[in-house]
């Protein structure tokens, strides 16, 4: 890409921060740009915000900034015909959910290997299910399985007497 | 509140000259009537309404100060 390219804004970085910084100015969160990062293969934007109202920001469970998220994601493809699947982070609340995530799985997964008996977790959504599988994946004579229908659901975590968890 | 859903919604359609937002309130509750253009309401509403639910999200992070509850509808 060349540098006018770049000034003029028409690479996929800039569009997005375009985007981004259009639907913040809308609703009044006066955020920072901590810059891109890449996280499974989807492009993270990582925002700080400082004041009070960060809570209302994020929501609960991070529902806030998902919503925001897919209506952006939403919004480049209709913009830019962008396909990105992009991620937000505020104060690097993913992360950290991230991390705890992780390890509420390897704890729930260390039970069942001790007492062989089965855990189940308490309903995520589809993005904190999947980080709970992929992790107790890479483990042995572990298996896990959601229950229910809908946005959110528990995961059944159960000792597997096959190596592979199955 | 109006013209965030008003941003948001334009956003989402193809016929953005139709889209009219109507608020009414009363002691508990805020309401805001979506109008737009019949081929648009899948593209407001979206699949299981995932979208309208989106939305609904992003207006109660400004309802929620208000204190009142906030619906969201389309005509």
């Amino acid at each position: 890409m060349s540098l006018l390219q770049k000034l003029m804004g028409t690479d996929e970085d800039s569009k997005i921060k375009k985007t981004v910084k259009s639907v913040f100015k809308q609703i009044g969160f006066d955020v920072k740009y901590e810059g891109f990062d890449e996280y499974h293969n989807r492009k993270r934007l990582n925002l700080s915000y400082e004041k009070d109202d960060v809570n209302v920001l994020v929501g609960k469970n991070g529902k806030n900034i998902m919503a925001l998220e897919f209506l952006i994601n939403i919004m480049l493809k209709n913009r830019y015909s962008l396909e990105s699947h992009l991620m937000l982070d505020v104060n690097q609340y993913r992360k950290n959910k991230d991390v705890f995530l992780k390890d509420i799985a390897l704890k729930a997964g260390e039970e069942v290997l001790k007492t062989r008996k089965d855990v189940i977790l308490k309903p995520l959504n589809p993005y904190e299910r999947k980080i709970v599988h992929t992790t107790l994946k890479k483990i042995k004579y572990v298996r896990t399985k959601s229950l229910g229908k809908g946005e959110l659901k528990k995961i059944l975590v159960s000792y597997a007497h096959d190596e592979q968890g199955i | 509140m109006k013209e965030n859903l008003a941003f948001f919604v334009r956003e989402l359609v193809e016929d953005k000259e139709s889209v009219c937002i109507d608020l009414e309130e009363d002691r508990e509750t805020i309401t805001l009537k979506i109008r737009l253009a019949e081929k648009d309401r899948g593209a407001v509403i979206g699949v299981n309404g995932k979208r309208i639910k989106a939305l609904k999200e992003v207006i109660h992070m400004e309802g929620f100060k208000t204190g009142k509850k906030v619906r969201l509808e389309v005509i």
